[in-house]
């Protein structure tokens, strides 16, 4: 089932789901707040997101007004207009922590960066949900994974580097890495890393030289029990 | 005729091209979503209006900042949602109805709708974290990971994880439950 089936059929299903009334929707305040939030992803505003999504009406309207923001995001004039109406934020404490943050963000910066740079161009290149050309060895889904096992996958032709992501459950990510091989060996952090969790999920994703991508399906794999040791 | 709005060389160049920008972001919105090719039409004129009504000296508009035309569309497009639920309120018309303007147009999303199959998508999303449900229905409503990254403010990695993850959780659970596309079965 392709991404453009399960739109179709999502869609319709969302349409044939309008609301009777709109007593349950965001009001046009909270929308255009929600367009406007540069932290769209807290607890309060998913719920809101949720609603949106789902909703035959709520949507247009969020995509109308979120369009404005965005026509207008790129911009200096917009871009000091929202730093002044978040000045109240750098009071003397803030800055102290914020302060801290560049430190620590400088110390971790060149890793953060390598790896934002990898990602980037490939945001533009990738189609969400792209299929899956990248074949994985080992381990498999639901096998155990042991303490001096590797990771595995099938060359990919025209691949020029490979990104093998480790993850948890909750698909935060443990540990990636990017070689140009087709074999990954944890290092001892990793390993340290993957023995904290019972299960862990982890693909890899192949990059030409061109910056399309493919990835493998997602495996989840049991920790073994020698590395719950 | 002072509800004209201006010739577009009365704006700053910067502004023009802001406001072109502005409805090249409608239109496509429009197209993807739902919003209609006159409610888009009308919002970029409502804005020009604005500006010129408050500030009728074409010099004076010429220094407008952006920040503040951001603010008269941003007022604008507000002011447009409230009139959508107020008509909505006292005629719901055909024209307006969100299944005539989201559902596609090919003959497999007809013969589609009548089936369970939609039913049983939102059933399991239902069962999603809400984080990942979020990330996959802006997916299927046809926004790009790029889009969902900057709504959100999560990392590309987590954006990623949750929507490859997310999908992945879909297909399995409905080809678990049987579920197949017409020409896959």
């Amino acid at each position: 089932m392709s991404d453009d089936q399960l739109r179709a059929i999502y869609n319709a299903r969302v349409a044939g789901d309008a609301p009777a009334d709109r007593v349950n929707c965001p009001t046009p305040e909270q929308l255009q707040r929600l367009a406007e939030s540069v932290n769209g992803g807290s607890a309060q505003n998913l719920t809101l997101l949720d609603h949106v999504f789902g909703c035959a009406y709520c949507r247009p309207e969020f995509a109308l007004v979120r369009s404005v923001q965005t026509a207008f995001a790129t911009h200096d004039g917009v871009g000091a207009a929202r730093v002044k109406a978040n000045s109240r934020w750098f009071t003397g404490p803030r800055l102290a922590i914020a302060a801290a943050l560049v430190v620590a963000i400088a110390i971790g910066g060149n890793s953060v960066r390598r790896a934002n740079d990898v990602t980037r161009d490939n945001i533009l290149r990738e189609a969400p949900g792209d299929a899956s050309d990248v074949v994985t060895v080992s381990p498999l889904v639901n096998d155990q994974f042991a303490a001096d096992a590797q990771f595995v996958w099938r060359k990919v032709s025209g691949a020029v580097t490979y990104e093998i992501q480790l993850l948890d459950t909750a698909g935060v990510v443990i540990a990636t890495h990017i070689t140009a091989d087709t074999v990954f060996t944890p290092a001892a952090d990793d390993r340290a890393k993957l023995a904290a969790v019972t299960l862990f999920d982890w693909f890899v994703a192949a990059r030409r030289s061109d910056g399309n991508e493919r990835r493998s399906s997602i495996a989840r794999v049991h920790v073994g029990t020698i590395e719950r040791r | 005729m002072t509800d004209l709005p201006p010739r577009p060389d009365t704006f700053s160049p910067q502004i023009e091209a802001t406001l072109v920008r502005l409805e090249r972001l409608v239109r496509a919105a429009g197209a993807r979503h739902g919003v209609g090719d006159d409610e888009a039409e009308g919002l970029l004129q409502d804005v020009r209006i604005r500006l010129w009504r408050a500030h009728t000296d074409s010099e004076e508009i010429a220094r407008l900042p952006t920040s503040y035309v951001y603010q008269t569309a941003a007022t604008a497009a507000l002011d447009l949602v409230r009139k959508r639920r107020r008509n909505e309120d006292r005629e719901p018309s055909l024209d307006s109805a969100p299944t005539l303007a989201l559902v596609s147009r090919t003959s497999a999303d007809h013969d589609l709708l009548a089936s369970d199959l939609g039913a049983a998508i939102m059933r399991e999303l239902n069962t999603m974290v809400e984080a990942r449900r979020v990330v996959v229905r802006m997916h299927l409503s046809g926004y790009e990971r790029e889009e969902i990254i900057a709504l959100l403010g999560w990392s590309d990695a987590k954006v990623r994880n949750l929507l490859y993850r997310g999908l992945q959780d879909l297909r399995e659970r409905l080809t678990k439950a049987g579920y197949r596309w017409p020409e896959e079965s």
